[in-house]
């Protein structure tokens, strides 16, 4: 079982969060902590000091308790949280963190609405929670049928890191799995696929997954630009790839995917 | 439901039947097939179904339309009066298809037969290559589109449907609205994205709570529709992207910003400008 930390707020992207995880929860099993994190400063500044300040704070941590619980037993989310979900003050990234790096979670989960523009998404990467994740962090961004199926992508540099964290969590969803190598190039007008110049590679990914005894419907790789590559991560009910710096053609492709994203940090080499 | 197709004699016309045909069978809508004859001819009288007088070349080509039509209705199935060979009517037991001829301006003369028929769905085929306009009569989808006091349906070429877009921009939607997509998506087993348009990072309250609304809505149909924010600023390049996938819904009702977004040139330039069809949703 996983120890899975999911950061609620009380939107329509935090529903959809809780949706997705009730639809995979039914095939994995996660020990599931809920965290909240009021904000202080929605309705203007607080008010006076001392016991006053406290008194309102209070107030609004128990209005944000009951909210949480509101859409917990809304989604029937707590038949498969554990606990009491938290309500923790202070800085939405820090307090998520902080509460990732004390408590050991596998992965966190949040909701997050997929914008046209990528600028949201680049910032998202950018934060100071995204560049210090001690796991890796499941974006949802819509609810998708399982059906859909995994998207494993990487570049030839970072493909073999992204699968040991599909071994870890997904390879137990009953759906089916492709891993995807992009070449960006942005001369290319169109997609074009290359399995030749990957024989190596391809290869080698086959080698890995051997071992661990696992198999996938498709190992392909396309070279072609973000945007026209991105028309491949499209449609699918989760795509799993590392985190990329912003500046890369491969956060550009995955700003333009509307499914849910398992982000993955870079392994760390001792 | 009331469904008014809207042709001329031209191809683009003829290419939109199989779609009339597929919302007939699906929805058991009464049909108006509506022949617009801009020329100097003579009008024939209504007809009801029943093969009429093969003398004048409008005629014929309603005829034709017509027996179109019914040709992509399965006979054994199909609720629609039906004309036999031996030149007699065999009667439809629910529904009917009935074919008008009217002599004038075209987007004047459709958008009257919309109102006296009481039509719920305006549909309307328009030429790729004229910048989705009728030969001879020119922005006659536009204005119909604009003008129309129920939905229209501008039906660009004969593709095949993939995804609906559907562009949101305020809280009013009406149920039949709402079931017009949903008809859509079954029909051509589509996906759906909702597009919820925004100034800034944010949705309005009202909004997002339409928006619960419609994920419970449709999740009960089966259907996990794709959200997706998009700034007004954007709206035109995001859909000139997304718009290769097949129909565009909008819903143009009067709190719609869309109306304001889109006036007339613009609405003509997202006519234009994409390969898609174009539902607008009142």
């Amino acid at each position: 079982m996983h120890d899975v930390l999911i950061a609620l707020q009380t939107d329509l992207a935090s529903s959809i969060a809780i949706r997705y995880v009730c639809l995979i929860e039914n095939f994995l099993r996660f020990n599931i902590q809920v965290v909240h994190i009021p904000t202080f400063d929605e309705n203007g500044h607080s008010p006076g000091s001392g016991w006053v300040h406290q008194t309102w704070k209070n107030a609004i941590i128990e209005y944000a308790e009951k909210g949480i619980s509101r859409l917990v037993q809304k989604e029937n989310f707590y038949r498969y949280s554990m606990g009491k979900p938290k309500i923790i003050p202070g800085q939405r990234n820090q307090v998520i963190l902080k509460e990732l790096q004390y408590q050991n979670y596998d992965f966190l989960i949040e909701g997050f609405l997929h914008s046209f523009e990528p600028d949201r998404f680049f910032k998202k990467l950018d934060s100071d929670l995204y560049r210090n994740l001690p796991c890796p962090v499941l974006m949802v961004q819509n609810l998708v049928k399982l059906d859909r199926g995994i998207q494993i992508v990487g570049t030839p540099d970072t493909i073999l890191s992204v699968l040991p964290w599909f071994f870890k969590f997904w390879d137990d969803l009953p759906v089916k799995a492709d891993i995807l190598v992009c070449h960006f190039d942005t001369s290319n007008k169109e997609i074009i696929t290359i399995p030749y110049n990957d024989n190596n590679l391809i290869c080698r990914i086959k080698e890995s997954v051997s071992n661990h005894e696992k198999r996938f419907d498709t190992i392909r790789s396309a070279k072609g630009s973000s945007n026209k590559l991105a028309s491949l991560i499209r449609d699918h009910a989760l795509v799993i790839s590392l985190l990329s710096e912003t500046s890369s053609p491969m956060a550009h492709m995955l700003a333009m995917s509307p499914c849910p994203i398992l982000l993955c940090p870079e392994p760390k080499t001792n | 439901m009331r469904i008014l197709f809207a042709a001329d004699e031209h191809s683009y016309s003829a290419n939109a039947l199989p779609q009339v045909a597929l919302l007939g069978k699906n929805t058991w809508a009464d049909i108006t097939l509506l022949l617009i004859n801009s020329k100097d001819s003579p009008v024939p009288s209504d007809t009801s179904g029943i093969s009429c007088s093969k003398t004048s070349p409008v005629n014929r080509m309603m005829e034709t339309y017509h027996q179109q039509l019914l040709g992509f209705l399965d006979p054994i199935t199909s609720p629609y009066l039906q004309a036999q060979s031996d030149g007699s009517a065999k009667t439809g037991f629910r529904k009917q298809i009935f074919t008008r001829l009217r002599r004038g301006s075209p987007a004047r003369e459709i958008l009257e037969e919309a109102k006296k028929d009481g039509s719920d769905l305006i549909v309307i085929g328009c030429s790729t290559q004229k910048n989705c306009t009728w030969k001879e009569s020119g922005n006659v989808p536009l204005k119909v589109a604009k003008d129309a006091d129920c939905s229209v349906m501008v039906i660009k070429e004969e593709k095949k449907i993939n995804k609906v877009l559907c562009c949101l921009d305020h809280d009013n939607i009406s149920q039949k609205s709402l079931e017009m997509i949903s008809q859509m998506i079954t029909l051509f087993q589509a996906d759906l994205d909702i597009v919820v348009l925004t100034k800034n990072e944010t949705i309005q309250e009202k909004i997002e709570e339409k928006l619960f609304w419609l994920i419970n809505y449709y999740s009960t149909k089966n259907i996990f529709p794709y959200i997706e924010l998009v700034k007004l600023a954007s709206l035109e390049t995001f859909i000139s992207q997304e718009a290769r996938w097949g129909l565009i819904a909008m819903w143009m009702g009067k709190k719609s910003i869309l109306e304001r977004v889109f006036p007339t040139n613009k609405l003509s330039r997202l006519l234009k400008a994409n390969q898609s069809s174009v539902l607008f949703l009142r």
